[in-house]
């Protein structure tokens, strides 16, 4: 258990300490005693980028963007945004592309057991991602 | 045709109506029935052995969506837990295999439907959407080959709701609200 006292911090007056127990961290806040868990992932966000961004990605994927934040359920989610090469391989192999992709993300990050969040993947190309970013008006 | 097929073949015409052109709305329509066709081909198949259409219309309408995801994650974890570190002999692994598609798929879509009906700051673009859509084609077939499968039946059962299910969704929901934050903790 690690102790991690912040009486004071923005004005509050409150204390708490955090109990690191698998994905989860938990927080307790001394006025009520009661206990809040929240994923490893938000509590540790510097290490969780890092962990992204040390993943090892086939050579046609331009570039990985995860944002933290919770599913239409409330869950804790990590959303993986995967832009790939336009072509990056024939279209008829490219579900099959994907799926060893995400397959990949997963397998290294362990998202859910390691991290407490549930991955969803947006797979986009690089012309289409050069479009979106054209003001409307253009 | 059945119902879910059609819906699909609907999602699919619907994404394929502006090939050049990110048309919103009907981008946004076809993922939608995408994910639509493929609650339905679940429910369908999980009220199918019952006779009377109208227990099958009433029973249809006892499965909800969160609680069928919820089912979808945890199939997804056993799975991948199931496979390491050594996957399961022939045939279990093909059943398996095919039964990760259609659970993970139903996760998947159910998140880019809300995402698409209800976000209108994300745009999405028509190569996008086709390949979401097709992943969910993808995971019609994986369906049709394990349908008749007891693990299928039995992943369609475990989405039925009962009381059980139910008290632990309402303690589960209990314990996650308020959403903590580590920088608002004035709110605990």
């Amino acid at each position: 258990m690690e102790l991690s006292p912040k009486a004071g911090e923005n004005g509050a007056p409150y204390t708490r300490c955090s109990t690191k127990s698998g994905n989860l961290t938990a927080v307790f806040g001394t006025r009520d005693n009661e206990g809040m868990y929240i994923a490893r992932a938000f509590a540790q966000q510097a290490q969780f980028f890092g962990a992204v961004s040390r993943l090892s990605l086939p050579q046609q994927v331009v570039s990985l963007t995860p944002t933290l934040g919770t599913d239409w359920n409330g869950n804790e989610a990590v959303f993986f945004q995967v832009v790939l090469l336009d072509n990056a391989v024939p279209r008829n192999q490219l579900l099959a592309f994907t799926k060893q992709i995400s397959h990949s993300i997963i397998t290294q990050l362990n998202p859910n057991e390691e991290w407490g969040v549930w991955p969803y993947f947006d797979f986009i190309t690089q012309s289409e991602v050069a479009r979106m970013k054209q003001p409307t008006w253009a | 045709m059945a119902y879910a097929d059609d819906l699909l073949q609907y999602a699919r015409q619907m994404a394929e109506l502006h090939p050049n052109d990110a048309h919103q709305p009907s981008l946004r329509r076809a993922l939608s029935s995408a994910y639509y066709a493929l609650f339905h081909l679940l429910i369908g198949d999980a009220v199918a052995n019952c006779t009377d259409p109208r227990f099958r219309a009433t029973l249809a309408r006892m499965f909800d969506h969160g609680p069928m995801k919820n089912v979808c994650e945890n199939t997804v974890e056993k799975i991948k837990n199931l496979f390491h570190p050594t996957p399961p002999a022939e045939p279990e692994r093909t059943i398996q295999y095919h039964l990760h598609n259609v659970a993970d798929t139903f996760s998947q879509a159910q998140q880019n439907r809300n995402e698409a009906d209800y976000n209108l700051l994300k745009e999405w673009q028509p190569g996008q959407v086709s390949l979401l859509i097709e992943a969910i084609e993808d995971a019609f077939k994986s369906w049709y080959i394990i349908r008749e499968d007891e693990a299928a039946k039995d992943f369609l059962i475990s989405m039925l709701p009962t009381r059980e299910k139910k008290q632990g969704d309402r303690g589960s929901s209990q314990k996650q609200k308020p959403r903590p934050t580590l920088a608002d903790p004035q709110d605990s």
